[in-house]
């Protein structure tokens, strides 16, 4: 197989690089829905933004549509959460799950390992294996 | 106590005997079954020394009473861990079996730790796909719709390495 063209990354094996860069939180200054959101960009924003320097966070109001927080993550995909009605700890949970997403789709992880390496101990054949013995 | 398997390996190289040893961790106080005894100094050098001299390794980890076949920069899919966050680096300290191409060291019921130095890092915390179940009864008018959407914690597998 040839090698490939780009760097194939291990996040993780040498150093690890946080996925998520920046975090957009749009509001409403006037209707109802961005209530808990004004109130969690007052209280608990500034602290977050604190423990995580790696993620970029810009606020911008959004006048006359729900509150939303936008997650853009280092693939170039982005992750919507739209957050109208939700108290500020509902809030929180959600920046959390999109601060330790990685931009991947969500998806069902069927097997325990996810791995790319050969077998260490080779394919079973039936050439190179002792016999059935009864 | 070594036991030997017979298995003959690809046609490159010649057959060689799969050697297994069992050993046991250092704080467990008595041996889990009579055959599970420590082997000497001497013999668990030799044997290591072999497992040393070979190119790449596994190891069966423990995490949280499930086994994990894992080899370096493998990604292991657990349920979610409460109190990691993403960059930690953890410790694998319970390992069932440390093996190679030829050789494998079963342990009783840990490997040694100082055979083996095993570190994951926390790279992700995602959630998966919704999973559905669905439970019926024929004819009894039953049935259910359960819906889980699961949340992991994703380890990649940063060093493994066997030590002499």
């Amino acid at each position: 197989m040839p090698a490939p063209l780009h760097p194939v990354l291990k996040n993780g094996v040498g150093a690890f690089i946080p996925q998520c860069r920046r975090l957009v939180f749009h509001y409403c200054e006037r209707s109802g829905s961005s209530r808990g959101m004004i109130e969690y960009l007052k209280k608990d924003l500034i602290q977050f933004a604190k423990e995580h320097p790696h993620v970029e966070v810009i606020v911008t109001p959004r006048p006359s549509k729900h509150p939303v927080i936008r997650g853009l993550y280092l693939n170039g995909k982005d992750k919507v959460v739209c957050v109208r009605n939700m108290e500020p700890t509902d809030i929180a949970g959600k920046v959390a799950l999109l601060k330790e997403s990685a931009g991947n789709r969500m998806k069902v992880f069927k097997k325990p390992v996810i791995s790319t390496t050969e077998s260490v101990r080779g394919i079973w054949s039936p050439f190179h294996a002792a016999p059935h013995k009864i | 106590m070594v036991g030997a398997a017979q298995r003959s390996n690809s046609a490159v190289t010649a057959s060689a005997v799969r050697l297994f040893s069992a050993t046991s961790t250092a704080s467990q106080a008595t041996p889990s079954s009579s055959t599970a005894s420590p082997s000497t100094s001497s013999s668990d050098d030799s044997q290591i020394s072999l497992l040393r001299n070979q190119l790449k390794y596994y190891a069966v980890a423990e995490i949280k009473n499930r086994p994990y076949l894992i080899t370096k920069n493998d990604i292991i899919v657990l349920d979610r861990l409460k109190d990691v966050q993403l960059g930690d680096v953890i410790e694998l300290n319970q390992i069932k079996e440390l093996g190679s191409k030829d050789y494998a060291i079963q342990g009783a019921p840990y490997v040694s730790s100082e055979y083996y130095s095993i570190k994951a890092t926390v790279i992700e915390q995602p959630k998966g796909k919704i999973v559905e179940t669905f439970k019926k009864k024929r004819r009894k008018h039953f049935q259910r719709r359960y819906h889980i959407k699961p949340l992991h914690t994703l380890l990649r597998v940063s060093e493994l390495e066997v030590k002499a």
